[in-house]
C-alpha cells in the first residue's frame, strides 16, 4: 500500500494495485458526511475499432456503443441497480466522455454495501436482447434532447471544424440508426475487453476507512476470476484532414460563435508531460482572453461579444483542442478580432506580473476546488487513468514558466489549427 | 454539524457558520425585497452594473486583477425569485488565507474590494455610468431573450407565469424587454441610491476561522453602511381556486417535445407536514426509483428524463419530462395516475424506505457544500420557520404511509404546458 501526506486537505492518499491490476485510491475526509466513489474504465465514445479480448480479429463496433454500454450496465437480472442503490440510502449516475466511462454513487451510509454494489455491477455484465431493445427507444429520446441543446450542437460542430474525420466529431450517445445495429454480443466484448480489472480504477473519498475499505475490495476482487491481463490493442487515430469553417441554422435568438484551435498532441509523450501541455495551454488562453486581460475589455468594449464568453482547453489521448466562443451580434468580427490576438501573442511578449499574478490566482483555485469531493473524485480517475495524480498537479503547475508560453503560442497558434463554427437564428 | 450564530445589528443580520470542513472562506450577502413588477428590472441590471467596476477599481480588468491577485478569489452576482420574494446576492470566495501563499492581509483586502464595489461604485457627474448601463442592459435583454434556448428552463418558466398570472409568484425574475429598456442612468442611480435602505439585509460568513476575530474584521468594513435594512413578512399562503386546469401548448421549431404538468400544494416549508410532502415529492417523482420515473421511462421507455420538483416556500410541484409529441396524453396520464394510486394508499414500504433513505442522503450532503449550508439557512430565514438540521432529519425519519397519503390529497393539478415541435 502506498500512503502519500496531502498537507492542505490534513489528510492521506492511500493507493494499491490489486492483483488483477485494479488500482484503487482512498482519500479520507471525515469532516464530511458524504463519501463518493467512482469505478471507472479507459473506454470511451472514441473507441471504435479494436481486437477483442482472447479474438484474433479487429471489429468496428456502432458509434454510441461506450455510452450505450454505460446505460445497459445498470440492469441486472434481478432488476435495476439504481433500486438497489436507492434501497441503501445512495444516489447513483453514470457518464461517458470521448475516453472514458465512469460509474458513482454518494451516499453518506452504508458505505461499504455501496462500494460493493457498485463493484459488482460494473463487474457482472447481463444483456437480453429484450433489453437492449428497450434501451434503443430511452436512448432514442436522449438523442433527441441533445438535438435541440444549443451548447451541444455548438459543441459538436466546433470539433467537427477541427476534427474532420477523427471519431472525437461524433456525438459520444451516436445516432438513433447507430444504435439500432448494437447487439448484445458487441455489449459482450466491448465489456470483456475494457472493463478487465487492469483497465480500471476505483476512487473514493469521504467518510471512510481507507485501509479497511481497501481490504474488502481486495477480498471482493480475490473472489472473482478474470482472464489473465493482456495489453489492449485499439485503433489510435491521427487526424489528416483540414480545419474548416462552418455553420448551422437552429432557433436560437442570437449567433453563437465558437473559434476552435486543434493542438498537434504528442503521442509518444507520458501522461504526466501531456497533463502538463495540457496545463500550459489552459493557462495560456486564460492570460490572453480572461476577464483580467486588455484583450478582454476590447472585446467587450467593441461589443464583440454578449453573454457566455468563455474559453476552455482539452487534451486526451490522441486529440486536443482549445474551444474560445460565445453570443454574438457579430460573428465574423469576433472571429477576426480573435485569430489577431492569437497571431499576435506569437511575438511572445508576455507580462512577467501578469504572468505571476495568473499562477498565483490558478494555484488558490486549484485548492479551492477541493471543497468538492465529486470534483475531487472525477478528477482523480482522470488523472489514475492517464498514469499520475491529482495531488501532484499543484507542485507540477509551479513548474510551468513564461518560456512555455512563447513556445506553445507559436507552435499552437498557426493558421492550419484554426476553424470556427457558428449557429445562426433560423431565418 | 455546523453551528450557525445570528448576530443582529442595526440594518442587517451576520449569520457566522465556523467549520473546518472547506480550505474556503464565502463570504455572502442575500440582498431580499418582495417581488414587484418595477423593482425586476432594477435588480437585472444593478449587481452587474456593480460588478463592472468601482472608484478604485474602474474597470472589470482591475477587479479581476485584484480578485486574481487573492489567490483567485471569485466574486458572482446573482438574482432569483423565492415564492413572493426577490433576492440579490453577492457572493465572495476566497482560499483561507492559511492556506495561501503570501496571507498578509487577504482577508481584510477581500473584504475591502467588496466593500469598494457594493459602497463606492464606479460613477460620472454623480450618476452610475450609462456606458456600463447601456452594455448590462443588453446582456439582460439577451439572457430574457436567450432563456428560450434552453427548452426545459422555458417551459418551467411559461407554466409559472401562465399558472401565477396576477400573483407575484408569476413574474419572470428576467423582466419584459419594455421594463429594461426603460431604464436609465437616472432612475438606476436613484434605485441604488436607496437600496441598502429598502432591502431585508442577510450576511453569512462560512469557513475555518475564529468567530469573534472575524465578525469584528467584517465589521470594521460593513457596519457603517448598513443602517437601516428592512424586515419582511414571510410569504403567506392564500386560499385559491383554478375552476379547470389550464392548459397550455405552444410550438417551436424543436425535435423533442417538453411536457411540464403544475400542481398546488399547501405544504410549504413552513408547515408541520412539510416532511411528509417532500417523502410525497420523492415517491410520485424526484428520484429514479419514483412512480413517474419507473413507469414513463422504464416501463415503456416514452422519456430519456423525467423528474419533479417541489418548491419549498410557494409549495409549487412541477413535474418535467422530455417526450415525443405523439405520446403526450399517454405520458400525462401515467403521471397524473401516478398521483392518484399515491392518493389511494398504493404506497409500498419499500418506496417509503427508499425515499426517506434518499431524502436523508441528499440533506446530508448539502451540509458538504458552502452553498448547500446556506440554503438551508434561508429556508428559515424566508419562511420564518425555525427548524434545526436535527429536527429535520428527525421529522422525516417519522414520516409514515398514512401521513404521506394524508398529504397528497392535497395536491391538486392545476395546468401544464406543453412545448411541440412544428412538424409534429
Amino acid at each position: 500500500m502506498k500512503i502519500v501526506e496531502i498537507s492542505f486537505l490534513q489528510s492521506k492518499l492511500y493507493s494499491k494495485i490489486l492483483p488483477n491490476g485494479l488500482t484503487v485510491s482512498v482519500l479520507p475526509r471525515p469532516e464530511f458526511h458524504q463519501t463518493y466513489g467512482i469505478f471507472a474504465t479507459d473506454f470511451g465514445s472514441i473507441d471504435c475499432e479494436f481486437i477483442p479480448n482472447g479474438q484474433k480479429e479487429w471489429i468496428r463496433i456502432p458509434n454510441g456503443t461506450a455510452h450505450f454500454l454505460e446505460h445497459k450496465m445498470f440492469e441486472k437480472k434481478t432488476g435495476d441497480v439504481f433500486q438497489q442503490f436507492a434501497k441503501q440510502g445512495a444516489s447513483a449516475n453514470a457518464y461517458t466522455s470521448f475516453t472514458r466511462t465512469a460509474y458513482l454513487f454518494s451516499c453518506t451510509d452504508a458505505v461499504w454495501e455501496n462500494t460493493e454494489t457498485l463493484i459488482d455491477f460494473v463487474q457482472e455484465p447481463y444483456f437480453t436482447s429484450e433489453t437492449v431493445q428497450k434501451e434503443q427507444g430511452i436512448i432514442g429520446e436522449e438523442i433527441q434532447m441533445y438535438r435541440d441543446d444549443i451548447n451541444w450542437q455548438l459543441y459538436f460542430g466546433t470539433i467537427g471544424s477541427m476534427y474532420p474525420t477523427h471519431p472525437v466529431q461524433i456525438d459520444i450517445a451516436g445516432t438513433k440508426d447507430s444504435i439500432a445495429e448494437i447487439t448484445t454480443d458487441i455489449l459482450y466484448a466491448c465489456h470483456q475487453t475494457f472493463y478487465h480489472p487492469s483497465n480500471m480504477v476505483l476512487f473514493l473519498v469521504g467518510n471512510v476507512y481507507p485501509e479497511e475499505i481497501i481490504d474488502r475490495i481486495e477480498n471482493n476482487q480475490s473472489k472473482k476470476l478474470f482472464h489473465p491481463t493482456m495489453p489492449i490493442v485499439r485503433k489510435i487515430y491521427y487526424e489528416d484532414g483540414k480545419v474548416t469553417s462552418n455553420k448551422l441554422e437552429m432557433a436560437v435568438q442570437m449567433p453563437k460563435m465558437n473559434i476552435g484551435l486543434r493542438a498537434d498532441i504528442a503521442y509518444e509523450k507520458n501522461g504526466g508531460q501531456r497533463i502538463k501541455d495540457e496545463w500550459i495551454k489552459s493557462l495560456l488562453l486564460y492570460y490572453l482572453f480572461g476577464p483580467q486581460s486588455q484583450n478582454y475589455l476590447e472585446l467587450m468594449e467593441q461589443e464583440l461579444f454578449t453573454n457566455q464568453f468563455s474559453f476552455d482547453y482539452t487534451e486526451e489521448r490522441s486529440f486536443g483542442f482549445g474551444i474560445i466562443g460565445g453570443q454574438t451580434k457579430h460573428p465574423e468580427a469576433l472571429k477576426n478580432k480573435i485569430f489577431q490576438i492569437l497571431q499576435e501573442s506569437q511575438k511572445g511578449n508576455f507580462d512577467v506580473e501578469d504572468f505571476e499574478r495568473l499562477m498565483k490566482k490558478q494555484h488558490g483555485q486549484f485548492l479551492m476546488s477541493f471543497r468538492n469531493l465529486d470534483w475531487i473524485a472525477n478528477q482523480s480517475i482522470r488523472y489514475m487513468l492517464q498514469g499520475t495524480s491529482l495531488f501532484e498537479i499543484p507542485e507540477m503547475i509551479q513548474t510551468i514558466c513564461i518560456e512555455d508560453f512563447v513556445t506553445a503560442a507559436q507552435n499552437w497558434f498557426c493558421p492550419e489549427n484554426l476553424s470556427s463554427f457558428t449557429i445562426f437564428p433560423r431565418k | 454539524m455546523i453551528s450557525e450564530k445570528i448576530e443582529r445589528y442595526p440594518g442587517f443580520r451576520l449569520h457566522l457558520l465556523p467549520t473546518q470542513k472547506f480550505q474556503t472562506i464565502t463570504c455572502y450577502f442575500r440582498f431580499i425585497h418582495p417581488l414587484e413588477k418595477q423593482e425586476i428590472h432594477y435588480a437585472q441590471i444593478l449587481p452587474f452594473v456593480l460588478l463592472q467596476g468601482s472608484q478604485k477599481f474602474p474597470n472589470k480588468n482591475a477587479i479581476q486583477k485584484e480578485l486574481d491577485r487573492l489567490s483567485g478569489a471569485l466574486l458572482s452576482a446573482q438574482v432569483t425569485k423565492r415564492a413572493d420574494k426577490q433576492i440579490i446576492s453577492f457572493c465572495l470566495e476566497m482560499l483561507n488565507p492559511k492556506w495561501a501563499a503570501d496571507s498578509a492581509h487577504m482577508q481584510e483586502d477581500a473584504f475591502a474590494l467588496l466593500e469598494d464595489i457594493l459602497f463606492d461604485p464606479f460613477l460620472i457627474e454623480n450618476q452610475l455610468s450609462s456606458n456600463l448601463i447601456a452594455l448590462e442592459k443588453e446582456k439582460a435583454i439577451a439572457r430574457l431573450k436567450g432563456q428560450k434556448d434552453d427548452k426545459i428552463q422555458y417551459a418551467n418558466e411559461k407554466l409559472i407565469e401562465n399558472l401565477y398570472e396576477n400573483l407575484p409568484y408569476g413574474l419572470s425574475i428576467y423582466g419584459t424587454e419594455e421594463g429594461l429598456q426603460a431604464v436609465t442612468s437616472e432612475s438606476l442611480t436613484a434605485y441604488y441610491q436607496t437600496f441598502f435602505h429598502t432591502q431585508q439585509i442577510e450576511v453569512y460568513l462560512l469557513g475555518d476561522f475564529e468567530s469573534e476575530q472575524m465578525s469584528h474584521c467584517f465589521m470594521k468594513y460593513f457596519a457603517k453602511h448598513f443602517q437601516n435594512g428592512k424586515e419582511f413578512q414571510p410569504f403567506q399562503k392564500k386560499n385559491w381556486q383554478l375552476d379547470h386546469p389550464k392548459e397550455m401548448v405552444q410550438t417551436e421549431p424543436i425535435a423533442q417535445a417538453k411536457l411540464h404538468l403544475g400542481f398546488e400544494t399547501d405544504a410549504t416549508f413552513a408547515r408541520n407536514d412539510y416532511e411528509a410532502m417532500q417523502v410525497c415529492n420523492g415517491i410520485f417523482g424526484a428520484f429514479t426509483h419514483s412512480k413517474c420515473f419507473l413507469t414513463v421511462r422504464e416501463k415503456y421507455s416514452l422519456a430519456y428524463y423525467i423528474t419533479s420538483k417541489l418548491e419549498s416556500q410557494h409549495g409549487f410541484l412541477t413535474v418535467m419530462t422530455g417526450i415525443d409529441a405523439k405520446n403526450e396524453s399517454k405520458t400525462r396520464e401515467m403521471i397524473l395516475k401516478a398521483l392518484d394510486q399515491i392518493q389511494n394508499g398504493q404506497v409500498t414500504e419499500k418506496e417509503l424506505k427508499q425515499t426517506k433513505a434518499a431524502l436523508r442522503n441528499e440533506l446530508l450532503c448539502a451540509l458538504d457544500d458552502p452553498r448547500g449550508i446556506l440554503e438551508l439557512s434561508l429556508h428559515q430565514i424566508l419562511s420564518g420557520k425555525k427548524r434545526t438540521f436535527h429536527e429535520w432529519l428527525e421529522n422525516l425519519s417519522q414520516v409514515t404511509k398514512e401521513d404521506v397519503v394524508c398529504v397528497s390529497r392535497q395536491v391538486k393539478y392545476i395546468g401544464s404546458f406543453f412545448l411541440k415541435g412544428e412538424e409534429s
